[in-house]
């Protein structure tokens, strides 16, 4: 349980969008891997497709 | 003919029907069988739900069993392994009575709507996301459980690519649309997504304003780097495809004449527009019955608009709307309690009138979803009639 608190997305934006585009680890072409506009725009594409579903 | 030969003459039996310019060498039939081939094939729809070699076999069989020119779906429909990564999602699977349910839930009040305006992402971020994940909701989730999100959706596209390469390799089997780029309206978004349908007819009532603004900051995020990437592409249509594009509404069945003015024709003309001036294709999907808005596509130039109605008449529509090509004709219905010989009269019949000309291309007019909505012997009766055509 600590463990996961530690590790908890932030729930507030745009902080929780910043600390998953530096930690996850992202399918993106090797030029943009260490792009953060590119992580952030992927990271933000899926919290659309998970609000539709 | 080799296997890329039958796929670009498949493709331009398409082009041909959609251009109401060229009559088709014969007259082509896609596939709008969705959750249905599953069942078809034998499985539970969570086993082939969760699992995409599973889901591959049935797209296969599908296409083995009947033989259609194009499979509009391929197992996308349901992605349900996304959001299940978060623990829930809105999908309601019942492998007894063999369907899928989805549970219109809203993510925003009323009286939030010009907070959403203000900024949508903050928006889906602190609220969208709390009202549809528990685990979000409760402050539970890690990033390990974002992690496992972000590898569901890498193994979907995945699975998207290679079931389009084998079916385009092995099959034969045309992409049946090659979008350049995707336009959401946000008046659809609001509906399907934000606001549900009771939500959104009370907006549409109660505060115009506020919804106008919430509609415009979607618009800003979801349609208009749409619309921009279409007008960026080159000028022609991808010939190796059915389609160019796809444009499917479901907002519409709550509009009156003057909402449908309001809300949605200013974003529909604006692509339709692209795409005649692209000389592009859109099959254009309605749900429900689109016929009061019919006096809007008038003057749509041919080989624009392919029209895939679910309620509507498609006799009513040649004689409204000659401007337009027809994809549909199959009524569910039939093929579900119909017999083999009422089922093979239909296509006749849709055959001699509409397809006589050119302008016409055959599929079911709804998404063929569960079990009884056809009956396999009908769906082969057709099947056969169609490759046998010689009219």
């Amino acid at each position: 349980m600590e463990e996961n608190r530690k590790d908890a997305v932030i729930p507030t934006y745009p902080e929780g969008l910043e600390y998953l585009a530096e930690n996850l680890r992202l399918p993106l072409p090797p030029a943009l891997a260490d792009n953060m506009e590119a992580r952030k725009n992927f990271i933000f594409n899926l919290i659309g497709t998970l609000v539709r579903q | 003919m080799t296997n890329e030969e039958l796929r670009l003459y498949r493709a331009k039996l398409f082009r041909d029907a959609s251009s109401l310019e060229r009559k088709p060498e014969k007259i082509p039939h896609m596939s709008f069988f969705v959750t249905w081939k599953i069942l078809d094939a034998g499985y539970k729809l969570s086993e082939a739900m969760n699992d995409y070699d599973i889901m591959e076999k049935v797209v296969r069989r599908h296409q083995e069993e009947y033989g259609f020119d194009c499979i509009l779906e391929m197992g996308a429909r349901n992605a349900i392994r996304i959001p299940m990564a978060l623990g829930n999602c809105s999908y309601y699977v019942n492998d007894e009575a063999g369907t899928v349910n989805y549970v219109d839930k809203a993510i925003c009040e009323h009286d939030e709507l010009r907070e959403l305006a203000a900024d949508v992402k903050k928006f889906f971020w602190e609220k969208g996301m709390a009202r549809k994940y528990d685990k979000w909701a409760d402050g539970t989730v890690t990033l390990e459980d974002m992690q496992r999100v972000v590898d569901e959706q890498t193994a979907f596209m995945q699975y998207m690519g290679r079931i389009t390469q084998i079916m385009q390799d092995e099959y034969a089997l045309p992409p049946y649309a090659a979008p350049k780029g995707y336009g959401y309206i946000g008046l659809d978004f609001m509906f399907n997504t934000v606001r549900g349908i009771r939500g959104l007819s009370i907006d549409m009532r109660k505060d115009k304003g506020a919804l106008q603004e919430a509609c415009a900051a979607l618009n800003e995020i979801y349609y208009k780097p749409g619309i921009d990437a279409l007008r960026a592409a080159p000028e022609g249509p991808a010939m190796h495809a059915a389609f160019d594009y796809d444009l499917t509404l479901l907002c519409h069945t709550i509009l009156n004449n003057k909402q449908f003015a309001e809300y949605l024709w200013p974003f529909m003309k604006e692509t339709l527009d692209v795409l005649a001036e692209k000389k592009m294709t859109v099959r254009l999907f309605m749900e429900g019955s689109s016929k009061r808005f019919w006096e809007y596509f008038k003057d749509v130039p041919k080989g624009v608009i392919v029209m895939h109605p679910e309620q509507d008449d498609v006799f009513e529509l040649r004689k409204e709307l000659p401007n337009v090509a027809i994809l549909g004709g199959m009524p569910v219905s039939l093929l579900g309690t119909g017999t083999k010989e009422q089922c093979v009269d239909r296509v006749r019949r849709l055959f001699e009138e509409l397809g006589r000309d050119g302008g016409f291309m055959l599929t079911q007019d709804k998404m063929v979803s569960f079990r009884n909505d056809a009956n396999p012997e009908n769906v082969k009766a057709v099947c056969n009639f169609v490759r046998e055509y010689n009219g």
